[in-house]
């Protein structure tokens, strides 16, 4: 198996491989798993902390884990993406939650609340989005979609949420969860081969 | 919290939305119980759907190396294993 997979191409190699060579200390197998979900990680990081340098950091952050740890990626637990983005995600929500950026969340806070629409780093978003994902979040009533962007994508925890929306703390809990699973089910009907 | 209890909080876990005490129990309770494993799972699969499809910045990976190749006395831990 393990000859098979060192004459691959690289880029033809199943993640879980790409991860068996990283156990192995091939560096090349990083480099792949940087070239195919790199972009996928610095893109959240960069979205939810609005600065490139830091997104950078959380991303060499995941790498660097991933390189130290291969045997915390579980593939029954998810998909590496997956596993490597949720690296990210709970970095970068560490970062904005704490004291060194309270400024800087008071006033993307503040911001907000006082904005009624899109803002125009949102629509940049949307727009690197794939065409299916993209239909697949309009398919969510704004009452779900939007705690699950506040919480996804502004690090808000549900109390936040619910305290920003005035909305009660369950129903906020519940309608991410209803909203994730609507999106499940229609990214599931679009072609996507289905989570699980 | 009540298993339902824990359910109810899986998407909001799955997103990195609760704070420090729900997340514990929800992590404790996530030792025990497949059923909730599995639905976690599912919502970060479809979370992950949701960072954009691009490629990242030039210059990073290069930059990554050089990390890679400085010594570190942390390094050289893991060289022992």
């Amino acid at each position: 198996m393990m000859i098979y997979t060192m004459n691959e191409p690289l880029d033809k190699r199943a993640d879980i491989d790409l991860v068996d060579g990283i156990t192995q200390r091939d560096e090349p197998s990083l480099a792949e798993v940087y070239r195919r979900h790199g972009g996928p990680v610095y893109g959240l990081a960069l979205r939810i902390l609005r600065n490139p340098d830091l997104a950078e950091e959380i991303v060499q952050e995941v790498l660097l884990r991933l390189w130290r740890e291969p045997h915390k990626f579980d593939p029954g637990r998810g998909s590496l993406r997956s596993f490597l983005l949720a690296h990210a995600h709970g970095r970068s929500v560490d970062v904005i939650r704490s004291e060194s950026s309270r400024r800087t969340r008071e006033e993307r806070d503040a911001r907000l609340t006082a904005e009624t629409g899109w803002s125009l780093e949102e629509e940049v978003w949307e727009m690197a989005l794939a065409d299916h994902v993209r239909t697949a979040l309009e398919e969510l009533e704004e009452i779900e979609r939007r705690p699950i962007e506040l919480a996804y994508f502004g690090g808000l925890t549900y109390r936040q949420v619910a305290h920003l929306l005035d909305t009660p703390e369950g129903t906020i809990k519940s309608r991410i969860r209803t909203g994730l699973k609507r999106l499940n089910g229609a990214l599931t009907r679009y072609g996507l081969a289905p989570v699980s | 919290m009540t298993h339902r209890d824990i359910q109810e909080s899986l998407g909001a876990y799955a997103l990195d939305a609760v704070e420090e005490e729900e997340r514990r129990i929800v992590e404790r309770h996530l030792t025990i119980c497949p059923e909730c494993r599995s639905e976690v799972v599912d919502h970060r699969e479809v979370a992950a759907r949701l960072a954009p499809a691009t490629a990242g910045p030039s210059g990073l990976w290069t930059a990554f190396r050089q990390q890679l190749a400085a010594p570190r006395i942390l390094l050289k831990e893991d060289d022992r294993e």
